[in-house]
């Protein structure tokens, strides 16, 4: 089986070849304005506090999930949970 | 007599009721007293149901007096994690949002343990709604009885510490990442997340409608196939629950390993392990091929990515069933599962379904995995259990000095994930003071519980970790 692009690069990282830096999302940090932003779209208030509380969890949550965003899914995978129809 | 009751498992609990050597109040008696003797320095139950298993209790020596025996868990004391709704009895959730409710209808697995003719004699204390670290919960965390001062793990925290402080032969948890898998690592038992859809959800307050399980969790994997023979099946009342025909459990107990094949996954779960883990980890192998199973190597290539997927589904999920209460009544939530809960409202739709397709991906890969071995071990977590959080570490998820990189919280994701069954029995514990219990994890394939239960049982035939019981600690 051929390594896939990911497989790769942490073959590469491992072998020092590129700094894991390089690895990590290149886009910016979320800012409040960001998350009100956000909260405007969603037609739910905040109260400052818990803009910032949520501005930093989110940016620890997503930095976590980034690996899942890099991976390469072919088209033909569906999600797991499909609509079953069903009577009562 | 007390003492001996409480340190029976509840295969032998059910011979001594059967033969009538021993009363069903006796039995309840004593764990009785043994949970208001160590609850104060434990805080495994939120409610003890002591009035109520007397009456249950009188009901059942009736029963068994008139030749009515009902089988193995008939006059067994249980206790539920306080997730899964008790008719008449006050079902907290682990939260002050919900401190109160009081059900108006009996979960299934309640209902059929109730059945069964085993007795509920509490409610038991979890990491709040099923997440969150418990320091900050609704009310308060729960003590490792190896350790008082010492996580149980959770969220199912009461679950585990019950069942290693003899407080109950039998508790159910649920499992929605590694809820029942974790606290039965650190509190050294048995802890069986089964097949998704082999146990019924009716009446378990959801965190997540594609990830959550209910399961038992015991002292011996006998006992864990006897109360999963009364807990599967299917159910018209849970849509999820599956048609599937239940195997007689405890009968795969009676077959030895000769021949069986456990699967060693060559990258991902056995990495970054702390060496006693390891070693463990390694004994717990060897002891299962000298007992005539073989080791082959696996591979699950994207099964360091479940944890974060796995994550972000959970919290995603939890966040649409909880909109209302976290909008009504913000302030009554956990610090730490409000942070959750808020911030899953902003995770982007096309993230919660690249996440449901890696899901499917690692359906296949585990599927493949299993077409050439019988069971994977893992170490059941990757490292010792810890103090309890300071409540300031615990108000968030955020870490100051967290590295960036593939998040691995432990080795149970994959097995939400993928749908398939996982047993957690306790294979070691750690060399220094406090000596903490260490777990090997077995997954199976889709209905495989039998095979999980033959191969768990035959190690603890081999083994003696299950028999070892905490020092009882004193009363705060």
């Amino acid at each position: 089986m051929e390594p896939t692009r990911r497989e790769i690069v942490q073959m590469l990282v491992a072998l020092g070849v590129i700094p894991t830096a390089l690895t990590q999302p290149s886009i910016g940090a979320i800012g409040a304005g960001d998350v009100k932003g956000a909260l405007a779209i969603q037609g739910r208030p905040l109260a400052d506090d818990d803009v910032e509380v949520v501005r930093r969890a989110l940016q620890w949550s997503l930095d976590r999930f980034q690996p899942v965003r890099d991976l390469e899914i072919d088209d033909a995978v569906v999600p797991a949970v499909t609509f079953v129809p069903r009577s009562r | 007599m007390a003492d001996e009751l409480v340190l029976k498992n509840a295969r032998e609990l059910g011979e001594v009721l059967r033969r009538r050597q021993v009363s069903a109040m006796e039995v309840v008696e004593a764990f009785v007293a043994r949970i208001e003797a160590l609850n104060g320095t434990l805080n495994a139950f939120i409610t003890i149901t002591a009035e109520h298993a007397r009456q249950r209790a009188r009901e059942v020596d009736t029963e068994i007096r008139a030749g009515k025996y009902r089988g193995a868990l008939h006059g067994i004391p249980y206790a539920a994690k306080d997730v899964l709704a008790t008719r008449g009895i006050r079902t907290t959730n682990g939260s002050k949002v919900t401190a109160e409710w009081i059900p108006d209808h009996e979960s299934t697995v309640t209902q059929r343990l109730n059945d069964a003719g085993a007795v509920l004699i509490g409610k038991l204390n979890l990491r709040e709604f099923a997440t969150g670290s418990g320091v900050l919960s609704g009310f308060g965390t729960v003590h490792n009885p190896w350790a008082p001062g010492y996580s149980p793990a959770g969220s199912s925290s009461g679950s585990g510490a019950a069942v290693a402080a003899r407080m109950a032969p039998v508790t159910i948890g649920t499992d929605t990442g590694g809820s029942i898998r974790g606290p039965a690592a650190a509190c050294g038992i048995v802890g069986l997340k089964p097949t998704y859809g082999r146990v019924s959800l009716y009446g378990v307050t959801t965190l997540s409608w594609s990830l959550d399980h209910a399961g038992p969790m015991t002292a011996t994997v006998d006992d864990a196939a006897l109360t999963l023979q009364v807990l599967a099946g299917r159910d018209p009342k849970d849509p999820a629950a599956a048609s599937a025909p239940v195997p007689d459990y405890p009968a795969a107990l009676r077959e030895g390993l000769k021949g069986v094949r456990i699967g060693l996954p060559k990258r991902h779960f056995t990495e970054g392990v702390h060496p006693e883990i390891d070693a463990a980890f390694r004994r717990a192998l060897e002891v299962l091929e000298m007992s005539g199973a073989r080791v082959v190597t696996v591979d699950i290539p994207h099964g360091d990515l479940a944890p974060a997927a796995g994550a972000l589904i959970a919290m995603s999920e939890a966040a649409a069933f909880h909109e209302k209460r976290l909008r009504d009544s913000p302030e009554l939530f956990d610090p730490l599962v409000r942070e959750r809960l808020l911030t899953a409202r902003f995770y982007p739709a096309i993230d919660y379904i690249k996440a449901q397709r890696l899901r499917t991906i690692l359906q296949t890969e585990v599927s493949d995995a299993f077409s050439s071995c019988d069971v994977i071990a893992v170490p059941a977590y990757p490292s010792l259990t810890s103090r309890l959080e300071a409540p300031e570490v615990a108000r968030t998820d955020v870490r100051a000095t967290e590295t960036k990189g593939v998040y691995r919280a432990s080795n149970s994701y994959i097995a939400n994930m993928a749908g398939i069954p996982a047993l957690v029995l306790p294979c070691g514990f750690s060399a220094g003071t406090p000596a903490l219990p260490i777990g090997l994890q077995l997954y199976g394939r889709l209905f495989d519980e039998p095979m999980l239960f033959r191969v768990g049982h035959a190690y603890q035939q081999a083994t003696d970790w299950h028999q070892r019981h905490p020092p009882i600690p004193a009363a705060r």
